[in-house]
């Protein structure tokens, strides 16, 4: 035991009794064993990060999902075929060729595509198409829905009433119409609309998040500092919000793709050119009651790996960045 | 930084000063909606026509249980709140009409401090944001606090300020305990150089032993800096220790204001006898004679008539329930030495009763008197 | 984990008879990511047969812990029941089995909590609410329960008892719903009542009047009271004896007049010298310096010996068990070792500088 703790704390000359115990008890702290277990203390990030590793499914469902993402970003430059280049039928067959050595996912019938290669260039389409449009929904999502949260009474009376009016619409058959008259085939362009129409629940969560939010304190305190509305909302607020809208959008990411693969598989979505795991499903189904089970086998299990790798991997974050949640 | 002023902490004599604030007539009403129109269907008078003065230099402690307006009161005043009549003065000047600069130069001599020691600090800003904000938003030529480095300068000069370390500046809240966080609170009402801080019940969620160095770090800043409290509690020990004056507000209404030795030696509205009787004394051996007021505080949406104290008074009980007490308003009078009261009878509110009630008498434990209620 | 706790120091043991509740050296651990929390680690202390005790500290202290073990109803896990015995009426509530706690819980032990609005539940009305305890605790039909419902909330002074059974808890004020959760309390005649901070949550002048009631039911009713409160006035005016708890220990026991008169532990003497008061006016409140430590890094020795003004090298290494001063007077300090009594002759001149 050090000897500097016998002595009782005397003020030293022109310092109030105060100050000189706010000094001795920094210098208690410092010196006191637990003064580092402050310093130690985990971001926020970091505590999220170490209870996402604990939750098992969260864990597979993340290597579900960047196993599928890794086979799309790389699997088209590694794969010995080339999407655009249409191979030479050896044989002409109209019913494909099943899983063999050289083709393990087999051949479709007539172009004899290798399967493989189309599901991976599809899913890199697919989860492109999913990814961007949960990025585009989230970003109006989060304004509309900040703008109404914390503003409230009539901004947010008229703002929810539009999004309550679009709630309404059945959302798969206005993408529908949509692809139709706006450029259908093009991928971008169903990106786009699958972002515009995608935004409307974010919105709903965002402002519910807000509307609690804007009543703590320290909304208050940048207020009464003077700081303006939209710092607030934005600086102050959305980071505090982020938790679930990142859930939110990592879940809408799967609804997406099942979106553009429903569309794709009608013949409104993307075109044929460019495969989506929907579209490859598309061409498919001719086929497949002739026992060609391949061809629609193995893309419709790259959507189900997807949509369960997220789904799980939603769940993990979910109880990974809930505050409440027991370290 | 400042060289902290080298005192023995005494009250500053605020006597003969000027008011810092002067609040008139002051209104607040929250509407209460109704129905899918959400049309308005009454009012709740949460500050009703309240008006005093708060000298500067002073500590004006505002007493009064949960939800009446003592907080809504002081959010009015930061402009937090819209306030539904009245006038709100400093320096001649109603801020309650301030707009644009005006308000954001008001801000800055207007701060805060909170209660709630978690929900008052951002969780996901490091402190050096939670007090740079405020800073940044005041950013003008003079202070170039525009400037990055001036800012986190003038962060770690506060947190030196209210006895933490420069480097917390890099860390979140999370991190640190209630009483530091509370210190962190009051670092960044104090960078932005405030005259007037309105505290808002900023010990009650601390524990004894952390309300006591909040306490003492308040007083201290208080001197060094030249600050006016509004200082808003439940815990009447605590104003009692740090006011100058003190403000009673009972549903809305401000029924007593007094300098503090004054008012807790001879309280005149029967309310703040009451009050001051409920608290419990932590000397074993005082007994006091028991005042126990019946009923619950009445809703603020629909007041009683007359005094709103009324209902649960038991001076008026005393007084054979007179007709005044439910058909009038009682106005603030001035009975002598700055001491006002809104009561029609509180000169019947006599001196040895307060003490009997208040203060007590040091007793063995054998003389233990039972529960009393005072007139019965 | 020093534990040489002198059988003979137990605090409050009047006459071994007329004892109701003796809790002995109880521990109630948790176990969390980080480790271990020892929220409980050596607690002691006994109740007479119509007797008052209350178990006081600050915020993390492990008083409702304490009487949460009590109640057996700490979820294990995370929870640990890490050793120590709960003797209640010479049977110990750790080795009952759940069938058999549950009809004490609620029966011969009843609970208050502190937030009135969440211990009742929001969708049943007050009178289904005390008559299913009434119901599982006496032998009664329907009708008899909501008579014995019914003069229960009459004793508790809830006015218009009737109409007040088919209520839901919104309906009613902070203050009534605690009135309800008492009536609940008392409705099945309690040997020990447990009040973990009854009064918190409520208005001075409702405290006041839940207080007066506390005190009235307990002299007419004969149970004992465990109040478990932070609040030093409302310990004064409301039992008997006093255990002081600080990091999961009891640290000095005592009746009222002399735990808060002549504290015997300086921790006990720092709360109480803490407390504002208008005679300290224009001087600066005494503090206990720091704070509580980490429940992860305890320090050796003395808990408290960190924060303590009387702390000297012994403290650093050696944890005083409670050291009986007689008539129930007890304090975990090496101050009352008769091998430091020189010590104690500085810390025993009157309250001030410990210099």
């Amino acid at each position: 035991m050090d000897e500097r703790k016998d002595a009782p704390v005397t003020p030293a000359v022109g310092e109030s009794g105060q100050d000189a115990y706010i000094r001795a008890e920094v210098e208690e702290l410092e010196a006191s064993p637990d003064y580092d277990v402050a310093l130690e203390s985990l971001g926020q990030w970091e505590l999220a990060w170490r209870r996402f590793r604990k939750h098992r499914m969260a864990i597979v469902g993340s290597a579900l999902f960047f196993t599928m993402v890794l086979a799309g970003v790389v699997g088209p430059f590694i794969l010995p075929f080339d999407l655009y280049t249409i191979p030479y039928p050896d044989v002409i067959d109209s019913f494909g060729r099943g899983p063999m050595l050289g083709h393990p996912f087999g051949e479709t019938a007539r172009l004899q595509w290798d399967v493989l290669m189309l599901v991976v260039n599809g899913t890199r389409l697919s989860l492109l198409i999913g990814v961007l449009a949960s990025i585009i929904a989230t970003v109006i999502g989060a304004l509309v829905g900040g703008i109404a949260g914390y503003f409230g009474g009539l901004v947010d009376t008229i703002l929810m009433r539009i999004v309550d009016s679009l709630l309404t619409l059945p959302l798969l058959f206005v993408v529908l119409v949509f692809t139709k008259f706006l450029g259908s085939g093009n991928w971008l362009s169903v990106t786009i609309i699958f972002g515009l129409f995608g935004w409307l629940g974010i919105a709903r969560l965002v402002r519910a998040i807000l509307l609690s939010l804007r009543e703590e304190d320290y909304v208050d305190a940048a207020r009464a500092a003077g700081v303006g509305n939209f710092r607030i909302i934005f600086r102050h607020l959305m980071p505090n919000a982020l938790s679930p809208i990142i859930v939110a959008t990592t879940l809408s990411v799967a609804g997406v793709i099942i979106g553009e693969a429903f569309v794709s598989f009608l013949g409104f979505g993307v075109g044929p050119e460019t495969p989506t795991l929907g579209n490859i499903l598309s061409g498919s189904q001719d086929t497949i009651i002739n026992g060609n089970w391949w061809w629609a086998f193995f893309p419709g299990a790259a959507i189900v790996v997807i949509v369960l790798g997220i789904n799980f991997m939603g769940d993990g974050l979910r109880d990974a960045l809930d505050p409440r949640a027991k370290i | 930084m400042t060289q902290p002023a080298s005192l023995a902490p005494s009250p500053a004599a605020p006597d003969a000063e000027l008011p810092l604030i002067e609040v008139e007539h002051l209104k607040t009403y929250y509407p209460i909606r109704a129905g899918i129109i959400r049309r308005t269907v009454g009012q709740v008078k949460a500050v009703d026509d309240v008006s005093f003065q708060i000298r500067k230099g002073e500590v004006f402690g505002l007493v009064g249980e949960s939800g009446c307006g003592k907080t809504t009161l002081g959010r009015t005043l930061l402009r937090l709140e819209k306030a539904t009549a009245g006038q709100v003065k400093m320096e001649g000047r109603n801020i309650l009409a301030f707009k644009g600069d005006d308000l954001k130069a008001l801000r800055r001599r207007i701060q805060v401090i909170f209660q709630d020691p978690v929900g008052s600090l951002n969780p996901r800003m490091p402190v050096s944001d939670i007090i740079g904000e405020g800073l940044m938003a005041q950013a003008t030529a003079e202070n170039g606090w525009a400037d990055r480095t001036a800012r986190d300068k003038r962060t770690g000069d506060y947190l030196e300020v209210v006895g933490l370390r420069r480097d917390y500046a890099r860390r979140y809240p999370h991190e640190f305990s209630g009483g530091q966080r509370q210190r962190i609170g009051i670092a960044r009402a104090l960078a932005l150089d405030p005259e007037f801080v309105f505290a808002d019940e900023p010990v009650s969620a601390l524990d004894v032993s952390i309300q006591s160095q909040i306490l003492n770090l308040m007083s201290d800043l208080r001197e060094q800096f030249n600050l006016t409290y509004l200082f808003v509690a439940h815990n009447l020990s605590v104003v009692q220790y740090i006011s100058d004056r003190v403000g009673v507000m009972y549903l809305g209404k401000i029924v007593e204001v007094a300098d503090v030795a004054d008012l807790y030696a001879h309280p005149r509205h029967p309310y703040t006898v009451a009050l001051l009787s409920a608290v419990p004394d932590p000397d074993p051996r005082v007994r006091k004679k028991r005042l126990v007021l019946h009923g619950d505080v009445p809703s603020p949406a629909k007041p009683p008539t007359g005094c709103r104290f009324h209902t649960r008074c038991w001076l008026r009980e005393q007084l054979g329930n007179p007709e005044q007490c439910s058909a009038e308003d009682p106005a603030p009078r001035d009975m002598g030495g700055g001491h006002q009261v809104a009561c029609h009878f509180a000169e019947q509110v006599s001196k040895s009763v307060a003490s009997e009630t208040i203060h007590g008498v040091i007793a063995s434990k054998t003389q233990e008197t039972g529960p009393v209620v005072a007139g019965a | 984990m020093t534990t040489d706790l002198d059988p003979g120091a137990h605090a409050l043991r009047a006459g071994v008879g007329d004892v109701l509740l003796d809790v002995r050296d109880l521990r109630t651990h948790f176990k969390v990511m980080d480790g271990l929390v020892k929220a409980v680690d050596g607690v002691s202390f006994s109740i007479r047969r119509g007797g008052r005790l209350a178990l006081v500290g600050e915020s993390g202290c492990g008083k409702s812990v304490t009487a949460l073990t009590i109640m057996r109803l700490i979820d294990q896990p995370p929870g640990l029941i890490a050793g120590g015995e709960i003797m209640f009426n010479g049977r110990d509530l750790l080795k009952l089995s759940d069938q058999e706690i549950r009809k004490i819980r609620g029966g011969q032990i009843a609970m208050i909590f502190q937030e009135p609005m969440t211990s009742l539940n929001p969708v049943l009305t007050v009178g289904a609410q005390l008559t299913e305890a009434i119901l599982l605790h006496q032998e009664t039909d329907k009708k008899g329960a909501r008579r014995i419902a019914q003069t229960a909330l009459e004793d508790v002074g809830v006015a218009d008892a009737k109409r007040r059974l088919d209520q839901y808890p919104h309906e009613l004020s902070g203050g009534m719903r605690q009135r309800v959760m008492i009536a609940m309390a008392l409705s099945c005649n309690p040997a020990l009542i447990i009040a973990d901070e009854p009064t918190t949550a409520l208005d001075v002048t409702i405290q006041r009047q839940i207080l007066e009631l506390i005190k009235d039911i307990q002299t007419r009713t004969g149970a004992a009271l465990l109040l478990i409160t932070h609040d030093l006035g409302v310990v004064a005016e409301t039992v008997d004896d006093v255990a002081v708890m600080y990091a999961g220990r009891v640290v000095e026991t005592g009746s009222v007049e002399e735990v808060l008169l002549h504290p015997r532990h300086p921790y006990t003497r720092g709360l109480l010298e803490s407390i504002p008061s208008q005679g300290k006016r224009g001087k600066p409140l005494s503090v206990i310096k720091g704070m509580v430590p980490n429940p992860f890094r305890m320090p050796p020795g003395c808990k408290f010996q960190p924060r303590c003004p009387y702390q000297w090298g012994e403290c650093a290494t050696g944890e005083a068990p409670l050291i009986s001063l007689g008539e129930g007077i007890s304090s975990r300090c090496l101050l009352h070792d008769p091998r430091f009594r020189d010590r104690l002759a500085a810390y025993d001149t009157p309250m001030g500088d410990p210099a």
